[in-house]
């Protein structure tokens, strides 16, 4: 499966007759992407990176381009194509109605399920898979309200596989959770793309996550034009500069044999003899 | 095991409280007796019994239980299904204006025919047209944002109550005006076989329609754009889950006037016993109703000789054990 | 900053303007002292009202029945100007329309949704204007309004069912000075009380011969209300030897379903003028789900609809004294004997010289279903 979107881009107000219509990027969203591919989308807040997934997903609709899934444009599939190919992990937000891991997960089956039935045994089975395939089955019966942040972001991760999806996106899956969590979210997305060859999208706020998950960056800032390519090529120190406005270091330090590619604010350093 | 008694009891409760209510009433009837008439009304028995008796037992009673038990199990379920959708647990099915709608239709109703049929068709007819407008306000065309409709809800909540208000102004402070009162502080005293037969399909069908979506409200429970990545058309479903609400609401006011509380609290009760998946809450919550309601209104017609309006009594009783509830678990179901 | 300080000031001389009037009013009715032309009457909320000796043009409201009782106790209804709109009906669908056709000329239109329109008592200027007591607040805006007016109560601690007419006939022979109608009104009425308990201690009735009874007060497909304790049908009952059936349990009217009229089971029903439902219904058993074969008075053929004579017969209105008598004999038609027909054409032509054909007597005593819409 691949993902291809031509000439995107968005608007939130029409402009006024007359006036030429401002848009939300700077210059049109051009990518695609493979099967076992990552791309990274990286910007500062607001830049519109949550519109953006939004907008190729088909859940807000492009005011000028479009998504081909495999050449073929968003629009002509059914809601039931896309929505088997993609899977969408939304930021985890706080649930009015506690329910358990394993039925937040089941739900993600709704797709195959009519919508007059119920899900099977059959259904529940593969909810506990993915479970599985994320590393808290542990936690099938618990309470979506009772488990940590990072256990429920995983949990809707595996909410999004059991629907066996080609294309993962993921908003910003990482935030808001602490470094273990981090890992542990992240390692889990980079197992599951190579495992089963998806291709992936995901927001990030941390520069570091993109030289951990590899592959492409796009990367996009209000009055900046849109970048787009391999991670080595677009994280450079003056990308960042002018794109999040911060001075960093583009680090790479070799120790027990691994290689470490890093970006630190140089506000971090120090002088050791003060 | 413990899933297990639990679903026998909701199944098997509303039975056997059925039952027992046969029994309940200002009227003695000695309980054996009572069987036996149920009995004879499928196998012949020799009748030691007055027809007076009979009478009390099927023609007064039998119809008003399985009324009240309609009524108490719709009431919830529709309750459940706006809480699940509105993904609010504060909600309750006269969010949209219904009962009020439904309310006017009856007040005019008895204003200009009295208590009669024809009342509850206008009250049926009002209520419809209530979430007609309702949606006129919310915007159908577009996606039916949920905050829209809720606004647009308590617009026409308030219009209706208004002309509710403006009709007991005019009417006759002699007659007309105690009736609607009374009426819309919900009765069944008068409940009847031909309310059975016109509300109680109109019942049936909407708690069939919300029973069968019932797994599908809990993604509805979900953000709008979740739903949708979820591959399940939102607006449709809404549309479904508010006209099988809307037929339960409008003909249980149409027939019993509006009765408040049990639509909110049931469901509560209901995932406190079961959980939040609404794919189990939904049919908890019809027998959890229909059992609350049936007992209410034993209560109601039993407790003094005067009928004692429904509402005041699903509050006077629903609040204080909500109260306690609430405390117990610190409203630990979400 | 200013601006509300303005508002202040302006607040501040409105209250000291209306202080100010209350002031004054005071002052001037203490002042005033009863003339010649004017006279000094105490009305049902303990208020002294100053009066014209002369009346010939009255206004009354929120009083239902009081025309019929200004009529009987005057015989006269020329000075009525205006009657609540309720009333007219009433009146324009009663025999008075026929007795004494003037009641028709009587303005409604100060009345509107039941409230007072004060502009439009004004214009209409009557000289005395009669209103329920219970509405305090409409009395006290009406004198204000500089509109003579006179409470009348509804409500009575009295178990006897003429109380209310019996005061407010003696009330009106103050306002008017003629006081010997009235009395003899009272008299008459008491005299039927009086016969009728002598009649049943004569006849030994114990409690256990008495027929137990139950008043319909508003009835259709979706209510069954009964009147209890606190009501006129309680009253009536009590003085005509009836057994109140729901005065235990009911306090003035509430709604019922029918497994309590089952456990009551009255060996009477009599339905108000205030519902439309008829005996005949009753025996047609009409009203779905409401299975009144079963019922005793039913089987008995004993459900009576209240007479409606010149006012409804269940208030105390100006037929008070006949209802007793009506009453008492449906009750025990072997202990009462007389002629209905006659009692009732001797009373009108007594107190409202006014002779009956048989037809309007059997009017009387069959009213309309459509009387209730009045």
């Amino acid at each position: 499966m691949i993902l291809k979107v031509k000439d995107g881009n968005y608007f939130y107000k029409k402009a006024k007759k007359g006036n030429p219509q401002k848009y939300l990027y700077n210059d049109a969203i051009n990518f695609e992407l493979h099967p076992g591919e990552i791309l990274s989308v990286l910007g500062p807040n607001g830049a519109g990176k949550t519109t953006l997934l939004k907008c190729m997903m088909g859940l807000l609709k492009w005011e000028q381009g479009s998504t081909l899934l495999d050449g073929k444009p968003l629009t002509s599939l059914s809601t039931k194509e896309i929505w088997t190919k993609i899977g969408y992990v939304p930021q985890a937000s706080r649930m009015t109605f506690s329910y358990t891991v394993l039925e937040l997960v089941t739900m993600g089956r709704a797709i195959y399920i009519q919508t007059f039935a119920q899900p099977s045994e059959k259904d529940r089975m593969l909810a506990l898979e993915a479970l599985d395939s994320v590393g808290i089955k542990h936690l099938a019966n618990e309470l979506c309200t009772a488990v940590s942040g990072g256990e429920l972001q995983l949990a809707l991760i595996a909410r999004t596989l059991v629907a066996e999806p080609e294309i993962l996106v993921l908003d910003e899956p990482e935030s808001h959770l602490d470094m273990k969590k981090q890992q542990v979210i992240l390692q889990t997305i980079k197992r599951l793309v190579k495992e089963k060859g998806l291709a992936c999208i995901i927001n990030t706020h941390y520069a570091n996550h993109a030289f951990y998950l590899g592959d492409k960056v796009l990367m996009v800032a209000k009055d900046q034009p849109v970048l787009t390519g391999k991670v080595s090529e677009i994280m450079t120190e003056e990308n960042v500069f002018k794109y999040f406005q911060i001075e960093v270091k583009r680090l790479r330090h070799e120790t027990d044999g691994q290689v470490f590619e890093t970006m630190v604010p140089t506000y971090f350093g120090s002088n050791p003899d003060q | 095991m413990k899933s297990k008694l639990i679903k026998i009891l909701l199944w098997t409760l509303p039975l056997i409280v059925g039952l027992l209510s046969i029994g309940v009433g200002r009227f003695e009837v000695d309980f054996i007796v009572q069987i036996k008439i149920l009995l004879s009304q499928i196998i012949p028995i020799e009748q030691t019994w007055t027809q007076m008796e009979e009478t009390v037992v099927m023609n007064v009673r039998l119809p008003r239980i399985i009324l009240a038990m309609l009524i108490g199990g719709g009431l919830s379920i529709a309750g459940a299904a706006f809480q699940g959708m509105f993904s609010n647990p504060l909600v309750s099915p006269d969010i949209l204006g219904v009962s009020a709608g439904a309310g006017f239709g009856a007040s005019i109703g008895i204003l200009f025919f009295g208590n009669s049929f024809t009342m509850q068709i206008i009250a049926l007819g009002m209520g419809m047209l209530a979430i007609g407008f309702t949606f006129l306000i919310g915007g159908v065309k577009r996606d039916m944002p949920i905050f829209m409709l809720v606004l647009a809800g308590v617009v026409t909540s308030a219009l209706f109550q208004a002309l509710i208000s403006l009709v007991k102004f005019l009417a006759d402070p002699e007659e007309k005006l105690p009736s609607i009162t009374y009426w819309l502080m919900g009765s069944l005293g008068t409940a009847s076989y031909s309310d059975l037969l016109t509300a109680g399909p109109l019942i049936v069908i909407g708690i069939l329609i919300l029973y069968v979506l019932r797994w599908r409200l809990n993604i509805l429970s979900l953000s709008e754009e979740e739903a949708k990545s979820l591959g399940v058309s939102v607006t449709k479903l809404k549309w479904m889950v508010i006209l099988g609400a809307t037929l339960i609401t409008a003909s249980a006011v149409s027939i019993a006037g509006i009765i408040g509380w049990v639509g909110l609290i049931i469901p509560h009760i209901a995932r406190m016993i079961v959980g939040s998946n609404n794919q189990y809450v939904l049919p908890a919550s019809i027998s959890i109703g229909a059992v609350y309601l049936l007992i209410i209104d034993n209560l109601s017609r039993s407790l003094t000789a005067a009928e004692i309006p429904l509402s005041i009594l699903t509050a006077i009783i629903g609040a204080p054990f909500f109260a306690i509830l609430l405390r117990k678990t610190g409203g630990g179901w979400g | 900053m200013r601006n509300t300080y303005k508002y202040l000031l302006g607040s501040a001389s409105i209250m000291l303007l209306l202080v100010g009037c209350g002031d004054s009013n005071t002052e001037v009715s203490k002042d005033l002292k009863p003339t010649a032309e004017t006279k000094m009457i105490v009305d049902e909320l303990d208020r002294e009202v100053e009066i014209p000796t002369e009346l010939n043009s009255i206004a009354m409201g929120g009083i239902l029945p009081y025309f019929s009782t200004w009529f009987i106790a005057t015989n006269s209804t020329e000075e009525i100007v205006g009657i609540h709109p309720n009333s007219y009906n009433a009146a324009s669908h009663s025999i008075l329309k026929d007795i004494s056709p003037s009641i028709l000329d009587a303005k409604t239109n100060f009345i509107e949704n039941g409230e007072v329109n004060i502009e439009e008592l004004i214009t209409l200027n009557p000289q005395v204007y009669f209103e329920i007591a219970s509405q305090e607040k409409t009395v006290e805006k009406l004198e204000e309004a500089g509109i003579t007016t006179v409470a009348l109560d509804t409500n009575t601690t009295s178990l006897n069912p003429l109380d209310t007419l019996n005061r407010w006939l003696t009330l009106t022979g103050e306002i008017t000075g003629v006081t010997d109608r009235p009395a003899e009104i009272i008299t008459v009425g008491e005299a039927n009380q009086k016969m009728i308990d002598d009649t049943l201690a004569e006849a030994d009735i114990t409690e256990e011969d008495k027929p137990r009874v139950m008043v319909l007060q508003y009835h259709s497909d979706g209510e069954i209300s009964v009147a209890g304790s606190n009501m006129h049908g309680n009253r009536w009952l009590n003085s005509t030897g009836g057994i109140d059936v729901a005065a235990d349990e009911v306090d003035g009217i509430k709604a019922v379903n029918m497994e309590q009229i089952y456990n009551w089971n009255p060996d009477i029903i009599y339905i108000t003028n205030f519902t439309e439902t008829q005996p005949e219904d009753l025996y047609n058993n009409v009203f779905e789900g409401q299975d009144w074969s079963q019922v005793k008075a039913v089987q008995e053929k004993k459900v009576y609809k209240m007479p409606l004579g010149i006012y409804r017969w269940y208030p105390p209105s100006g037929d008070a004294p006949l209802m007793l008598k009506w009453m008492a004999q449906k009750n025990y038609p072997e202990l009462f004997t007389y002629d209905m027909n006659e009692e009732i054409k001797d009373y009108y032509n007594r107190f409202y010289s006014y002779d009956l054909s048989d037809e309007q007597v059997e009017e009387i005593f069959n009213p309309s279903s459509e009387a209730a819409k009045y």
